[in-house]
């Protein structure tokens, strides 16, 4: 098995190399850097001053000499200058990544909440009336875009209600700033928002996990055997019915990257993914390619995690 | 409905202010960005500005160098030019929030990473033009500037940099000085600032928060804390201000119009909306080279064909005012009796006609079968440009003029389409100006962007006239605004005759506060209101 | 049920689209005095900001949101299936090369990276400028970016089906009688995959839907004034607040589409 966790790990540096060119490849194929935006707001800028700008920021040179530049120094741990933010990329990189992941980790603990026994007493009783509702709010959950649920979610709780922030991930200037109640109460509705998706899966997996495992043999020798019915269900069946949730939680993770994107411009929640959208769009080439390269190795991580979570949660694989 | 007061942005020392852009970096000179010189002035003070009546004023000099007062004397140059002298001293007690005092070396500094050609500084112009400074005393010099313009003293471009700080920083290194100064490695250092707060605290992208400088020495402004909180989402932005997320929005940077007027509309009762006609000209630049557009009659049909009135009556609630010309009609150099551009579908059809584009079901088509199409492009992402370009398309239409609309990020649209010439027929932004502004850059025919000259100047229209370039060059040099007057009359009536560009608006900022807050003045213009922050307080009760 | 259901569903959504150039108003008319009107006999749903009919802009947006939805399904069916269908029939390098290159692309970070292909300018990778400037052309692109980051469902699919399938005796038979590897994979394989491949294909156009709407709202979507619901959504966020109706009509069309399509895909597959 550690050949197996050896083999993804270069897998994942592959993914990340191959990844990086692409990027790198694809932003010289975008035009126009923030000089040229300099230009419409500012009405005392001179042509020479444009073109002296331009030979200070180092614009000029081909994709791929830039590129090797940027993989040496990063490869040295020397993630670069944000052109962006005027700082380095670390500076930078690191708060955000802190917020993402408290939001990720928030909103997938949500997810698995809320999905998995809602999941577990769909499945219990297939075609029950609680079985329909519960199946209906799943397909409810996922047809829902992000950016809708998170707006009507601050138009209830923080408009209408009142009862929580709008955006941020803190009240400034307050003597609780920082503190955990404070964070909290910003971190719930776009951890909410975020888990809508994740529980809706979770929920629909749970479900079919139970059904499919409701069939098998063991559990009627269970049964057969004087085993009490909640203690079948809760040694046999969920347990095995809980596998494959391992695998779509790894999966999850990577659409909850995505999905935090999106989340993060919404609340103003100084993330990871608004961090990467802004910086591709400002053509800070180090900034993106740390955030992308980031979220990529964050996706593969959780994969490989899942997979080790696999093999130690199901019998059979280990005998492999 | 209980409203329960979320977070302190309502206790009554501090303000809390939203926009909607993060500034890319601090430092006054280098990079030019609306974000960054709102966020600024809080911090620091310029040596001139112009104020919410768009006077020229003194903010950190001491008195006005005017050639009437004897500050400023004309020079004559070797070379036979007119040059002028001008003497400043620095206002009396001025510290950076350090407690170092505001000097002769400061401006100094200024000027030496100003004039160098790889520090990164974007308006360069100015301190070009300085050819020699002469020290007088410790807060006083001389510049000695190579050209004479009637703007000669708005200096507020000729940046202090604090000298303590930035010299040896600078020395070590002039190119790499936009990597090292302190203004981005350590933007809370006191030292840096100047005006009635300083900078104390930065989380890069989403606010920054600003202490009282304890060493100023102008009006006590009544906050001991400002913080400034950037929400890019306008949606988001309207929900925070409703829960006192942020106090206030400021009307330089944050929501569109439309969306203030109708905010303001639903809740009268806690905010007040307050809109500014600014400087801002939204206008259409239309590509002389396009053989479609190369007649004078088409596009001042494509103008009459436009209702700009509706538009600002429907859309802005009448709070945004249609351009006549290019020129403000708030700037002293405004003229009223310029050709008129007003709506008239019917005379703009006559000329149409006239101009061989006839109707053809529904279409303008020439006699070998050209139809009259343009592109009209502009940036994605603005909502308030988007409907403007989906409103005029229509209006075209009804005339038989097909108009596509194409909108680009602005990375690509100012990153190339509009700066290397490539919109084909035309395309839609604005300029941000100064108070009588004179066009050099947009109108000489010395100033169109070629490949020959490196995409230098911002002629994008490829606009060519004598008489024109003529006027650009006297009114620059005319130090006698009762001189200049008609000559900005003929400027702008020629300008309306040959119609290089279509004037839309002028854009309002509007500004949302809280019924508490008082003392504010927005300007409408490039210095923006924080400039006088000291003046702002909440009502007493 | 589930099929009956969600057929029920389509039907609503699909015959007022296909009906609307011959039933609906011009979606594209603007009428600046009659901005922002509720429901009423001129208008059954309203009018937007530009006073444009909205009844008549959601068929117009359903008509561009259900065309890119279903070409980018297909689009990416196509290409997954000619992945699979090699990495599966070839084995080998072929296999284990195209394997890894989908596994690279599922751990890929769908949103930033389609973000950067939708901000990359076409002319500079050599497309030339007329096609650039071309009516079709943007939403041409968004079909192709979306599907060829969308695929690697559909290959894993048709991989693991062709692997079965190639094991069956009618085909080892066809091998052995020295028939063309190309008829082979064309007359014997792939009838055996297509019903994934269609049960699969459909449940994608939910999510392609969803990415729509959200490129859209970061401005990189289908662009106005060409009106699809992610657009006619995301811009109706900015007035969430003086006129939420606006929001309601795309949303619940959006909902409705992404629900009979996991419907669908669920129905056939509990086939």
């Amino acid at each position: 098995m550690s050949r197996r966790i050896l083999i993804r790990v270069w897998q994942t540096f592959a993914v990340m190399l191959v990844m990086s060119v692409v990027v790198f490849a694809l932003m010289g194929a975008m035009p126009g850097d923030p000089i040229d935006m300099m230009i419409s707001g500012n009405p005392h800028l001179t042509p020479a001053d444009v073109i002296r700008l331009k030979t200070v920021y180092g614009v000029g040179k081909p994709w791929p000499v830039r590129w090797a530049d940027w993989a040496v120094q990063f490869a040295q741990g020397n993630l670069g200058y944000s052109r962006l933010f005027a700082r380095q990329v670390s500076q930078i990189i690191l708060p955000a990544l802190e917020h993402t992941a408290l939001l990720a980790v928030t909103a997938m603990s949500l997810a698995l909440a809320v999905g998995i026994p809602l999941g577990i007493v769909a499945g219990a009783k297939p075609g029950s009336r609680r079985d329909r509702v519960i199946t209906f709010v799943s397909y409810l959950s996922l047809s829902v875009p992000t950016f809708w649920l998170g707006l009507m979610l601050i138009a209830l709780f923080s408009v209408r209600l009142g009862w929580l922030p709008a955006s941020g991930a803190s009240s400034l200037l307050s003597p609780q700033e920082g503190g955990v109640w404070d964070v909290g109460r910003h971190l719930l509705l776009p951890a909410a928002t975020l888990a809508v998706g994740g529980a809706g899966q979770y929920i629909r997996h749970m479900r079919a996990a139970m059904i499919a495992e409701s069939t098998a043999p063991y559990l009627r020798t269970a049964r057969a055997k004087g085993c009490s019915p909640l203690r079948v269900t809760l040694n046999h069946h969920l347990r095995n019915a809980l596998l494959p949730i391992v695998t779509i939680a790894a999966l999850e993770a990577g659409a909850l990257l995505s999905g935090a994107l999106i989340t993060e411009t919404v609340f103003a929640w100084p993330g990871l993914g608004r961090l990467s959208y802004d910086a591709v769009m400002g053509n800070d080439y180090n900034l993106a390619l740390t955030a992308l390269l980031l979220a990529t190795f964050l996706t593969l991580a959780a994969s490989i995690i899942a997979d080790l979570a696999y093999g130690l949660l199901d019998p059979r694989t280990r005998a492999q | 409905m209980t409203m329960l007061s979320l977070s302190p942005a309502q206790a009554k020392d501090s303000l809390t202010i939203g926009i909607s852009q993060f500034p890319a970096t601090f430092h006054p000179a280098i990079d030019t960005m609306l974000a960054k010189s709102y966020v600024l002035s809080f911090v620091r003070r310029p040596l001139t500005a112009y104020d919410s009546h768009w006077k020229l004023v003194c903010l950190m000099c001491e008195r006005l160098p005017t050639l009437e007062n004897g500050l400023a004397k004309i020079e004559t140059l070797p070379n036979g030019k007119k040059g002028i002298a001008l003497t400043i001293a620095i206002k009396p007690g001025a510290k950076w929030a350090d407690g170092v005092p505001v000097s002769s070396d400061d401006l100094l500094l200024g000027w030496e990473v100003g004039k160098h050609p790889s520090s990164g500084v974007s308006a360069a112009d100015l301190y070009r033009r300085v050819t020699a400074i002469d020290v007088i005393d410790a807060r006083t010099i001389t510049l000695h500037l190579d050209r004479m313009s009637f703007d000669y003293n708005a200096i507020g471009d000729f940046k202090l940099l604090p000298a303590h700080i930035e010299r040896a920083r600078f020395e070590a290194d002039p190119s790499r000085y936009h990597d090292t100064t302190a203004y981005d490695r350590d933007t809370t250092l006191p030292g840096l600032w100047n005006g009635p707060y300083r900078i104390s605290k930065v989380e890069p992208g989403n606010y920054v928060v600003m202490d009282r400088n304890p060493f100023w020495n102008g009006q006590r402004p009544a906050f001991d804390h400002l913080v400034v909180r950037v929400i890019e989402n306008t949606a988001s932005l309207e929900a925070t201000i409703l829960t006192g997320g942020v106090d206030m929005v400021a009307g330089e940077l944050g929501l569109s119009l439309e969306q203030a007027l109708a905010f303001g509309q639903r809740h009268p009762d806690r905010f007040t909306v307050t809109t500014t006609p600014s400087l801002v000209y939204e206008h259409i630049d239309l590509n002389l080279d396009n053989p479609l557009l190369a007649d004078k009659n088409v596009r001042l049909a494509l103008t009459i064909a436009t209702d700009r009135d509706t538009i600002c009556r429907t859309l802005f609630g009448g709070h945004q005012q249609p351009a006549t010309s290019f020129v403000p009609p708030l700037d002293q150099a405004f003229s009223p009796d310029t050709p008129s551009l007003a709506y008239d579908p019917q005379k703009a059809a006559v000329l149409l006609d006239q101009a061989g584009y006839p109707l053809v079901n529904g279409i303008r088509t020439r006699a070998d079968g050209q139809i009259l199409s343009l592109d009209l492009m502009t940036t994605a992402g603005n909502r308030s440009r988007e409907m403007i370009a989906e409103i005029l398309q229509s209006q075209w239409r009804k005339l038989g003029i097909v108009v596509r609309v194409k909108l680009e990020p602005p990375r690509i649209f100012f990153g190339q389409s509009v700066t290397k010439r490539k919109f084909p027929g035309m395309a839609m932004f604005a300029w941000y100006s100064a108070p009588e502004s004179v066009p050099r850059s947009i109108l000489r025919s010395t100033e169109i962007p070629s490949k020959d000259n490196g995409w230098a100047g911002e002629n994008y229209t490829g606009y060519k006239s004598a008489p024109m370039d003529a006027l650009i060059d006297t009114i620059e040099e005319e130090p006698d605004f009762a001189r200049r007057k008609p000559l900005w009359r003929e400027m702008q009536t020629l300008y309306n005759q040959d119609l290089p560009a279509i004037p839309l608006f002028f854009r309002s900022d509007a500004h949302i506060w809280p019924k508490e807050l008082q003392g504010v003045t927005p300007t409408g213009h490039a210095d923006p209101s924080p400039l006088w922050v000291e003046y702002w307080s909440w009502k007493q009760p | 049920m589930k099929i009956k259901l969600s057929l029920i569903l389509l039907t609503i959504l699909l015959i007022p689209i296909a009906l609307s150039p011959w039933i609906a108003q011009d979606s594209s008319v603007i009428d600046l005095n009659n901005r922002l009107l509720p429901p009423s006999a001129g208008h059954l749903l309203g009018s937007d900001e530009l006073g444009r009919d909205v009844l008549a802009r959601l068929l117009a947006g359903g008509r561009i949101s259900l065309a890119v939805a279903s070409a980018t399904a297909i689009l990416a069916a196509l290409l997954g299936t000619t992945v699979g269908l090699i990495a599966g029939w070839r084995g080998g390098w072929w296999d284990a090369g195209l394997m890894r290159l989908t596994d690279g692309i599922i751990s890929l970070p769908l949103l930033p990276l389609l973000i950067v292909l939708a901000a990359v300018d076409p002319i500079r990778l050599g497309v030339p400028a007329p096609l650039v400037a071309s009516e079709g052309f943007a939403i041409a692109r968004l079909i192709v970016i979306i599907a060829v980051v969308g695929w690697t469902t559909v290959a894993r699919l048709v991989r693991a089906q062709t692997l079965t399938v190639k094991a069956r005796d009618h085909v080892r038979a066809a091998v052995a009688l020295g028939v063309s590897p190309t008829k082979i994979v064309l007359r014997h394989i792939l009838p055996h995959v297509s019903s994934p491949i269609l049960v699969a294909t459909t449940m994608s156009m939910g999510g392609i839907i969803l990415t729509e709407s959200a490129l859209s709202f970061l401005g990189l979507g289908v662009r106005p004034p060409v009106a699809s619901w992610g657009n006619m959504l995301s811009g109706a966020m900015d007035l969430v607040w003086s006129a939420p109706l606006l929001a309601l009509w795309p949303g619940i069309a959006i909902f409705m589409t992404v629900l009979a399509v996991s419907l669908l895909g669920d129905g056939l597959n509990e086939r």
